[in-house]
């Protein structure tokens, strides 16, 4: 009897984690000053401390191009062409990320990923393919605005790309 | 009948037998143990002479006096027997005289000792002044000597069933003092306990709160912070309870009085007679 008091009492002094907790969230500004909200799984948004881990973060390294990463690239009037993004995930989690790329009105552009998200781990990278239409007379160079969404988080960038007569 | 006479033989010197009027020697006449009326002459110089040393004897003397006055009931001689009764008046008003002299000395023990030896020889009649001797003393031998207090309250209360100080003394003496104390450790352990587990709940439920709803992140730090202080208050009061009952328990069982009613080698001062 006093044996299992004395645990119980222990196991009080050690505090549940943040992490052990499970406090629900929907958003970070859900969560404690030093925990993020988890929002990969809809039927499970849960707080995690940063001392255990990180949100995902999604960053645009640049076009792949053969072994090489480019600032920008050439794609070809009037006809079908298949690129690719590198994009990478330098925050402390896994993420199921989707690609969307929009061009202005004469290019028609769109992003050739699964809809329902490319899995990608905590430092890893994503080459995610797109294809593009450039219209006739369709300014050069053009902006192609990127969105990729990573556990519902969402990041934003912008490349250019020139059209070759 | 074979039965009640042995039963008879048995008992017989076991009996107490009267003192014998003569004492019979071989080739002699037999030899009165008393005269045929009054103190023998030698008792009652012994006590003329006692009784005459009181007034201005010192604490060794007083001692020697009731040793003088106790002889006569202390020898096993016919010759000493047959004095007893005859002796008795005057050896009680003697030890009286003894005991009134050592109190106003304040030689409580010697007092004691005669006022004892009065009681004893009176047939254990009410004894105030003895009661109060021995009260007085037990009151001083009570912290450094509880169990020779004790018993000089229990024989008190013998010699004056009404003495209240000596009453209360036996009573102060043979009771448990941590009883209460103890079992009020005890209680407040439980307490503790029944506080503590109502405060572990506490800390369940705002868990339980916290994973069931989605809510501003200032809540979310509020109720952290309540779950932080009932978790902490739960686990000091869990720790504090089993420490408070066996505390409680132990300083029940160490109040016990270890002693048992001891006599002091002055008492009791004589035998049955």
């Amino acid at each position: 009897m006093i044996r299992y008091l004395v645990l119980f009492a222990l196991g009080g002094c050690v505090a549940k984690s943040i992490d052990e907790l499970g406090i629900a969230c929907t958003a970070d500004a859900d969560c404690p000053r030093e925990a993020w909200c988890d929002m990969r799984y809809r039927d499970n948004m849960v707080c995690h401390s940063f001392e255990q881990s990180s949100p995902p973060h999604i960053v645009f390294d640049g076009f792949a191009f053969g072994q090489q990463v480019v600032p920008t690239i050439s794609v070809p009037t009037k006809t079908v062409s298949i690129h690719t993004l590198r994009l990478r995930n330098d925050g402390g989690s896994e993420a199921d990320v989707t690609v969307d790329v929009a061009g202005p009105p004469c290019l028609d552009a769109a992003s050739l990923t699964r809809s329902d998200g490319e899995t990608v781990d905590a430092g890893d990278e994503l080459d995610a393919d797109f294809d593009v239409y450039p219209a006739v007379g369709c300014p050069s160079p053009a902006t192609l605005a990127i969105t990729a969404t990573a556990n519902k988080r969402v990041f934003t960038f912008s490349a250019m790309i020139s059209i070759a007569p | 009948m074979r039965l009640s006479i042995i039963l008879l033989l048995c008992a017989a010197p076991v009996l107490a037998a009267p003192p014998t009027k003569t004492v019979d020697v071989v080739a002699a006449p037999p030899i009165a143990t008393a005269p045929d009326a009054g103190l023998d002459p030698d008792v009652a110089a012994r006590l003329d002479a006692a009784e005459r040393a009181v007034a201005a004897a010192t604490r060794a003397e007083l001692d020697a006096l009731i040793d003088r006055v106790l002889i006569v009931y202390e020898s096993d001689d016919p010759f000493s027997q047959a004095q007893r009764d005859a002796a008795r008046p005057r050896s009680l008003a003697l030890l009286k005289a003894i005991g009134e002299r050592a109190r106003a000395m304040g030689e409580l023990t010697i007092a004691a000792r005669a006022f004892d030896a009065r009681w004893t020889l009176a047939g254990g009649q009410r004894d105030h002044e003895l009661a109060q001797v021995l009260t007085t003393w037990a009151e001083r031998d009570a912290q450094a000597a509880p169990a020779r207090a004790l018993y000089l309250a229990r024989r008190a209360r013998s010699a004056d069933p009404s003495a209240s100080r000596a009453a209360e003394l036996d009573d102060d003496l043979s009771r448990n003092h941590r009883v209460w104390p103890g079992r009020l450790a005890i209680i407040a352990g439980i307490v503790a306990l029944v506080a503590g587990v109502y405060a572990r709940n506490q800390v369940g439920a705002i868990e339980s709160d916290l994973a069931a709803q989605a809510r501003p992140g200032a809540d979310v730090e509020r109720m952290l912070g309540e779950r932080d202080r009932y978790d902490a208050l739960g686990t000091g009061l869990l720790v504090a309870a089993p420490v408070l009952s066996i505390g409680g328990m132990l300083f029940i069982w160490s109040g016990k009085p270890s002693y048992a009613p001891t006599s002091p080698a002055e008492l009791p001062a004589m035998g049955t007679p």
